[in-house]
Order: C-alpha cells, then sequence, then structure tokens
C-alpha cells in the first residue's frame, strides 16, 4: 500500500511542482523553437513564440527564486528582441548557443525539481550569450529580481494592500536589491537579517526568495525586497550594509512597471492566461497507479462473475443469489466503462515522444559530418501513454540508428549520385485500428547476402538454409539476440546493434516490427502498436503444468489437434489446414519439461499469425478468451519466448507469449522446408 | 544478548540465514521482505538458478534458487523455507534460503575479508567472525547480478 500523501502541507511543494513541470514544457518549446528558427531564419511568428517562451519563464523561475535561470532567460528574451529589431541574426554558430543554454536550463530545472542545489549559469557563456545581442546594452544587474518582485507583488492581494495603506500613510516604496560576496556563506541567513534591519525603519512587504523560500534553505546568490519606509534611501542603505557578507546594495524607488523591464511591445505581447481553466495537470505517478487498480479490477470482475455464474447454477432459485449475478453483471458493465474512459485518459499525441527528436538527430549528424533533412509526420497520433514508454527507447534507438549508421557522408553520398543530404523521415499514422511509426531513411541500405553470410559463420543457420531464405527473412535475422552484437555487421551494413531489444518491447506490448531495406538505397523500420495497453485480450492455454496467454491479435484460429491433420515434411511436422499446410510446433517441446503431455489426447492447435507467417502451436488445452494486464517481466532483461507475464484473477501468474519472436525462431530453424 | 555499543563503533544490521549448513548473512539495507515460499510460476529459456516468477501482491518478480545459484545441491522446500525478497535495482527479486534465523546486529570490524572475491567465491563480501561462530556475508549485488557473466562460470 502506498503511504497516504499529506494534502495540506505540501501546497508549496506543488507550486514547484506545476514550476518544473511548466519550465520543462517552456524549455521544449524553446529548444523546438530555436531548431526551427534555424532553419527559417526570418519567421517572425517563431520568434515570437520564443520570446514569449523566455519571457514566461524569466518570470516564474525568479518567483521561485532561481535567479540564474531568470537571468540567462533575461538575456534571450533581450537577443529575441534584438533579433526582431535587426540588431542580431541567427546563425548555426548563434544556435549552438542558445541550445547550450537551453541544456544549462534544462539542468537547472531537474536539480531544482529534485531537490538538488542549483549551480549559477557560469559567467563565460552568459558574456558568450550576451555577445550575441551585439552592441545593445548589458541589462540591469537587478532587473530579474525586480521583475520577480513585481509578479509577487502582483499574485498578492495582502501584499497590494499592504503597500496601498503604506503609501496612503505618506510613507514611500523602494525596492532593494542585494548582492553577496561569492560563495554565499549561510546567506539565508543574511536574508532574514537584512529583512531585520530593514524592518527596524521600513514594513517589508514582499521579498525574492520570498520567505517560504529562504525557510527551504534554498541557495542565495541575489537577494530583492520591496519595502514601504517613511525614511530616506541613505538610512535603508546604511541598515542593510551593515549586515556582514553583503558585496552592493542597489535601492530604487518603487515604480509599476518597474524601471529596466520594458514592457514587451505589442508585437510580443504576452497573452493572458484568461480564460477559465478546461484541463487539469495530474501526477503521471497517481495516473498509473489508477491505471493499475483499474486494471487489477477488470481481472476480478472477470473471476466475480465466474463465480456468479457458478453459484447461479448451484443455487439457482436462490433470490440473494440471483441479485448477487444481476449486482455483478452490473459491475462488469461499469468495469468495462470505467477502463474504457481510464484508456481515453492515457491517450498522448506522439509527439510527447517525438519531441526531443530534432535536437537529437541535429547533434547526430553535427557529430557525424552528415547532413540530415529530418522529417516528422503524423504528430498528432495520439496512442496510450503506456506504449509511448515502452517503446520510446526503441524508436531513438532505431533513429540513432538511421542517422549513425544508415545514412551515409556527404562525399560518399555524391558518389553514389545521391543528394548530399540524407533524408530521415519518422511517422506516425492510423491504420486499421493499430498505430504505426516508422522509422525511414534513404542512406546506404543493408546487403542481404552479408547478413546471411554472417548468420551461416555465427551458427544462427545452416548454409543450406540460408541459400534458400527469402529477403524477409534474412531480416528476421538482424532481430536475433545472438547477431545485434556483431559489430562487422554494424560497421558493414550499418545495422544489427540492439534490434533484438527493439523487437522485445515492442512485442511487450503487443506490437509487431517490419524491416525493409534496399542495398544502396534505404531501410525502413515498421513498429505496428496497439492503441492500447491497458488490458488487452488474452487467450489463455496450458501447457503441462505452466499457463500461457496469447494475444489474441496474433490468433487466427484455432481447432483440436487429431492426428490426421498432422504430417510430416522434412522431419518437421506441419498441420494441414484448407489444402494448405502450416509448421505445427507442440509447446511442449520448446516450453515444457519436455514430458509426455506432447501427445495428450484431446490436445488442441492455435494457429497465430505475425506479418506473413503463419504458425500452429500444439497445446494441451485451450482455457479461456480474458482481458489480460501485462506485466514486466521486472528485473530480468531477457527471457526468450516471454513477453510479458499477467496475474490471473485467482493470483496464479500466466506468462505472456513472444509470439513474433517464436515465429520467427520456428521459421528460420526450418528454413522454408515447411512452406 | 549481549549488545555491546562501543563509542564511535559503525554497526551494520544482518539479516542471519542458513543455507546447505552453512550460516550466511546479507546485509539488510538490501531486504524488502521476507514472505514464505509462494507458488511459483516455471519460466521457460530461464538460467538453471530461476526457479521462475511469483505473484506478490500483484507485482510479478523472478525467484532464484540460492543454493542453485551458489553451485549447491537443490533441495526441496519444507515448512522452514523462505524467500528474501531483495531489490534487485530494476526491480524485486526473491531469493530462495532454507531458513531465515535471525537478524543481527554486528560491529563493522567484525567483518573480515577473508577469501572475499577470490576465485569461486566472486559472491562473498567478507566473513563475520562472531567468536565461537562465523558468518558468510554475501554480497547480494553480485548474487543477482546480469547472469551472462556467471553462465559463463558455472
Amino acid at each position: 500500500m502506498a503511504e497516504p500523501r499529506a494534502q495540506a502541507g505540501d501546497t508549496a511543494d506543488r507550486e514547484l511542482a506545476v514550476f518544473a513541470e511548466e519550465a520543462a514544457e517552456l524549455l521544449q518549446s524553446l529548444e523546438d523553437g530555436l531548431l526551427r528558427l534555424e532553419r527559417a531564419p526570418d519567421d517572425r511568428g517563431e520568434l515570437s513564440e520564443l520570446f514569449r517562451a523566455a519571457h514566461t519563464l524569466k518570470g516564474t523561475s525568479a518567483m521561485v527564486g532561481l535567479a540564474g535561470m531568470s537571468e540567462v532567460t533575461h538575456v534571450m528574451e533581450d537577443f529575441f528582441s534584438a533579433v526582431r529589431d535587426g540588431q542580431a541574426t541567427i546563425s548555426s554558430a548563434v544556435t549552438d548557443t542558445l541550445l547550450e543554454s537551453v541544456d544549462m536550463l534544462k539542468e537547472m530545472r531537474r536539480r531544482f525539481s529534485v531537490g538538488e542545489p542549483v549551480a549559477e549559469p557560469p559567467t563565460a557563456h552568459l558574456s558568450l550569450l550576451r555577445g550575441l545581442t551585439g552592441g545593445a546594452p548589458p541589462a540591469r544587474r537587478d532587473a530579474p529580481e525586480l521583475a520577480a518582485l513585481a509578479s509577487a507583488l502582483e499574485a498578492s492581494a495582502a501584499a497590494q494592500e499592504v503597500l496601498r495603506r503604506a503609501r496612503s500613510a505618506g510613507h514611500k516604496a523602494y525596492s532593494v536589491c542585494v548582492e553577496f560576496e561569492e560563495p554565499p556563506d549561510r546567506a539565508g541567513v543574511r536574508c532574514y537579517q537584512i529583512l531585520n534591519a530593514l524592518e527596524e525603519s521600513a514594513v517589508a512587504i514582499e521579498s525574492v526568495p520570498s520567505k517560504a523560500d529562504l525557510d527551504h534553505g534554498a541557495p542565495v546568490q541575489r537577494f530583492a525586497a520591496l519595502v514601504a519606509a517613511g525614511v530616506g534611501k541613505g538610512e535603508l542603505r546604511a541598515a542593510v550594509s551593515a549586515v556582514t557578507g553583503v558585496r552592493s546594495v542597489a535601492i530604487r524607488a518603487w515604480r509599476r512597471p518597474p524601471p529596466g523591464e520594458e514592457p514587451p511591445r505589442t508585437e510580443f505581447a504576452v497573452s493572458p492566461e484568461a480564460q477559465a481553466r478546461r484541463t487539469m495537470r495530474v501526477d503521471l505517478e497517481r495516473l498509473d497507479g489508477l491505471m493499475n487498480t483499474v486494471g487489477e479490477l477488470v481481472v476480478d470482475r472477470t473471476r466475480m462473475g465466474e463465480l456468479a455464474r457458478v453459484l447461479q447454477r448451484k443455487y439457482e432459485r436462490d433470490a440473494v443469489v440471483q441479485e448477487l449475478c444481476g449486482t455483478s453483471a452490473h459491475l462488469f458493465r461499469l468495469v468495462d466503462e470505467l477502463n474504457d474512459a481510464m484508456s481515453q485518459v492515457r491517450m498522448v499525441p506522439i509527439s510527447t515522444l517525438f519531441a526531443t527528436f530534432p535536437r537529437m538527430v541535429r547533434d547526430l549528424a553535427r557529430n557525424t559530418a552528415k547532413v540530415v533533412e529530418f522529417r516528422l509526420e503524423g504528430e498528432e497520433t495520439e496512442l496510450d501513454r503506456g506504449v509511448i514508454n515502452e517503446i520510446k527507447d526503441a524508436v531513438i534507438h532505431l533513429l540513432r540508428n538511421a542517422v549513425d549508421h544508415g545514412i551515409e557522408g556527404p562525399a560518399e553520398r555524391q558518389a553514389a549520385g545521391k543528394p548530399e543530404a540524407g533524408t530521415v523521415l519518422v511517422a506516425a499514422r492510423h491504420e486499421q485500428g493499430r498505430i504505426v511509426v516508422s522509422v525511414e531513411d534513404d542512406g546506404s541500405g543493408i546487403d542481404a547476402a552479408l547478413v546471411s553470410a554472417r548468420a551461416v559463420d555465427r551458427g544462427l543457420v545452416t548454409q543450406q538454409a540460408a541459400e534458400r531464405m527469402s529477403d524477409g527473412d534474412i531480416w528476421d535475422l538482424l532481430f536475433e539476440p545472438g547477431f545485434s552484437t556483431s559489430e562487422r555487421v554494424t560497421e558493414t551494413s550499418g545495422r544489427g546493434v540492439g534490434m533484438d531489444v527493439v523487437r522485445r518491447s515492442v512485442s511487450a506490448v503487443g506490437g509487431l516490427v517490419e524491416l525493409q531495406s534496399v542495398h544502396g538505397s534505404g531501410t525502413t523500420v515498421t513498429l505496428r502498436l496497439p492503441l492500447t495497453l491497458a488490458t488487452f485480450q488474452g487467450l489463455l492455454v496450458r501447457v503441462g503444468e505452466a499457463l500461457f496467454a496469447i494475444p489474441v491479435s496474433y490468433v487466427q484460429e484455432t481447432a483440436k489437434l487429431d492426428r490426421q491433420g498432422v504430417s510430416t515434411v522434412l522431419g518437421a511436422e506441419v498441420l494441414r489446414l484448407r489444402g494448405g499446410t502450416v509448421p505445427l510446433v507442440r509447446m511442449s517441446e520448446l516450453y515444457g519439461d519436455g514430458g509426455a503431455s506432447s501427445n495428450t489426447p484431446g490436445g488442441a492447435v492455435v494457429v497465430v499469425r505475425a506479418g506473413e507467417r503463419p504458425l500452429a502451436l500444439g497445446v494441451d488445452e485451450l482455457l479461456a478468451q480474458r482481458d489480460v494486464v501485462a506485466k514486466p517481466l521486472q528485473a530480468m532483461e531477457s527471457c526468450e519466448g516471454i513477453a510479458g507475464t499477467s496475474v490471473l484473477g485467482d493470483g496464479t501468474v500466466a506468462l505472456i507469449l513472444d509470439t513474433p519472436a517464436l515465429i520467427a525462431k520456428v521459421s528460420r530453424e526450418r528454413g522454408r522446408a515447411a512452406r | 544478548m549481549a549488545e555491546r555499543e562501543e563509542q564511535g563503533q559503525e554497526e551494520r544490521q544482518i539479516v542471519v540465514f542458513s543455507l546447505a549448513g552453512e550460516t550466511c548473512g546479507m546485509d539488510i539495507s538490501a531486504v524488502r521482505e521476507i514472505i514464505r515460499m509462494p507458488q511459483v510460476t516455471r519460466l521457460p529459456s530461464a538460467p538453471r538458478f530461476v526457479e521462475g516468477v511469483a505473484n506478490l501482491r500483484g507485482n510479478v518478480i523472478p525467484i532464484l534458487d540460492l543454493r542453485k545459484r551458489l553451485h549447491q545441491e537443490a533441495v526441496a522446500p519444507d515448512k522452514e523455507t523462505r524467500v528474501v525478497v531483495v531489490d534487485g535495482g530494476d526491480g524485486d527479486i526473491g531469493v530462495i534460503v532454507d531458513a531465515v534465523t535471525e537478524v543481527l546486529r554486528i560491529p563493522e570490524d567484525a567483518v573480515e575479508g577473508a577469501g572475499a572475491g577470490a576465485e569461486g567465491r566472486e559472491h562473498v563480501r567478507g566473513i563475520v567472525n562472531m567468536g565461537e561462530r562465523l558468518i558468510v556475508l554475501l554480497d547480494m549485488t553480485k548474487v543477482i547480478a546480469p547472469r551472462e557473466r556467471d553462465e559463463a562460470l558455472a
């Protein structure tokens, strides 16, 4: 059981969490925008989006006391203004520096969100960043603090009231900005000392960082306060300067908007968040917890339905049992609805996965001195967040392969009569109730002859079998565990690194992976994924004592297993099916103890299909078709032929068959003999 | 239970269990919980020492047989048999031991490095010398390490 969380005390924490999340989004849009602007430097709309993102981040980061982040975004904001005014231009070198800033900000955000101390941005980088703006005057040092004070004041009605009363009593408002000696020694304590010193002759209205943040022990380099006082600047300065560790004090009369903080021009107007909120943010962990609970409910309601039916047969005329059955049926429908609703909630656009790709491809291409035209399609396609999580690494892996090994260097491409820039396309689309994600490149492709030669070398297939293999069979070899580690194939053919991992993670969600390649002109890897991961329909079968769940998406048909239907071709069993034959495998031989169960009368066959190849699986018993909740096989990185596990209603564990891997294995072992 | 607390003496707690006639221990920080032998589903094509998987309150965790893992003769579980659930980094892992006897508080300097990590004793972190008895302190991260390397040794 999870520990109940404190509900009241963590309001501040929650606000910080909201900041961290918003900052992550803003940083991502900064990065995306920068990459787009690099390609289209004259795009005013893009520029204004960038300005807006930097501006927002500047304000919010100052509010949570991240002066360093506020400072960097401030300089970025200045730069975007300068570009707009024609005083600076966008280039690849400039983009590099700005992206570096974004990386730095991301790291600050990460540290902030996990509660690690946040380092100040290096001065060298800041001056480099400032240098981009060219001759523009350096921003006032205390501008971010002043902006933060203004935001804090705006956010607090109480503070505004204090300020209004102080003013009507003839007091004046001042901003007091303090910079500490480096390194700040117990700066939090110093901030309190400064506030105390000020409050001897003034009323402190707001401070940055706020008292609450100081109590949290946030590291402080600079401190600013808004005070109302009946005395002059001189007296305030004297009071503050008396505190040890203070390097400089800047005191200004308070005006709104504060000096140094030009209101953004209309072109860059920051749109107010005026509309009422129709959505809310939910911690993903909570969502996952909810989804797990619903998953368990689905399993239990199935079990409960079964028990209710048993009771009904036994006590047909008992009114209580009748009522129980009625309630159970109703519950069944409700849980179904809940499950569907849950799946809907978990649908997110695949752009959440694609977001990091443009940057990744850009950096990869620059590192390997390649020219890559990168395109994304179908980013708005929605699928289950769980599916996205499962396949994330696989897709990144494929993309890396495409750029690293697929696309050739510019010279090589020219020599081959191709355009200098290679094209990599990542696309997502709906297709027959599934999501198809493909990674396509127009690079060097894979040499099928080399792959099969290599497979023979490594003893994966015999020379004879290799000669009979179709291209499709050969590409399947690339997904074999033994194959993937081979460096030579990687270098020469440009593929094969960790493709087994790709297939495993795709199978784990009940999906398929296909590879097509033409030597010399490119490779396409296609993932076919289910829309949702929450639950899937599984056919439960018994093999010896073990229970297996076969995702019904792979099941073509089931039949009784009788002697007459089975023949032997080249020493391997096949099932005769409507005039054709399908390779037959006894699961007890593959997975069981190899015991006597293989010839049990009353056995059944399940004909499965992945892609074009059917396979008949001999099992001891067909049990039922059920909603199955997949659980990953924890802490076991590989177990051949098993894609995951599932807990059944009565608590027993069923193994989810890695159907595509099994089909590929059998097909390889038998070559094309059985067709 | 004469527990001596010396000034400034670092202590550690270990879970003491018996395995194939020896007294062994593991650091308590790695241990999540200790359970009775659950129903185990065999996992085909898993390494020999992987007994299978079990349902631990809705989570499916792998179960290792420590006897087989350390190349001892396997025995059928009895009522003393326990599964020590340890944090495997990627998720929890259950480890079958003959019996769990106690949790001991030991001074840090009672751990001697004798034979630790030597050939054939890769899983031993040290020997705890408690005067009249010796406890073999196992390094659980090595015990449950990815199997490829150890398969080669087996």
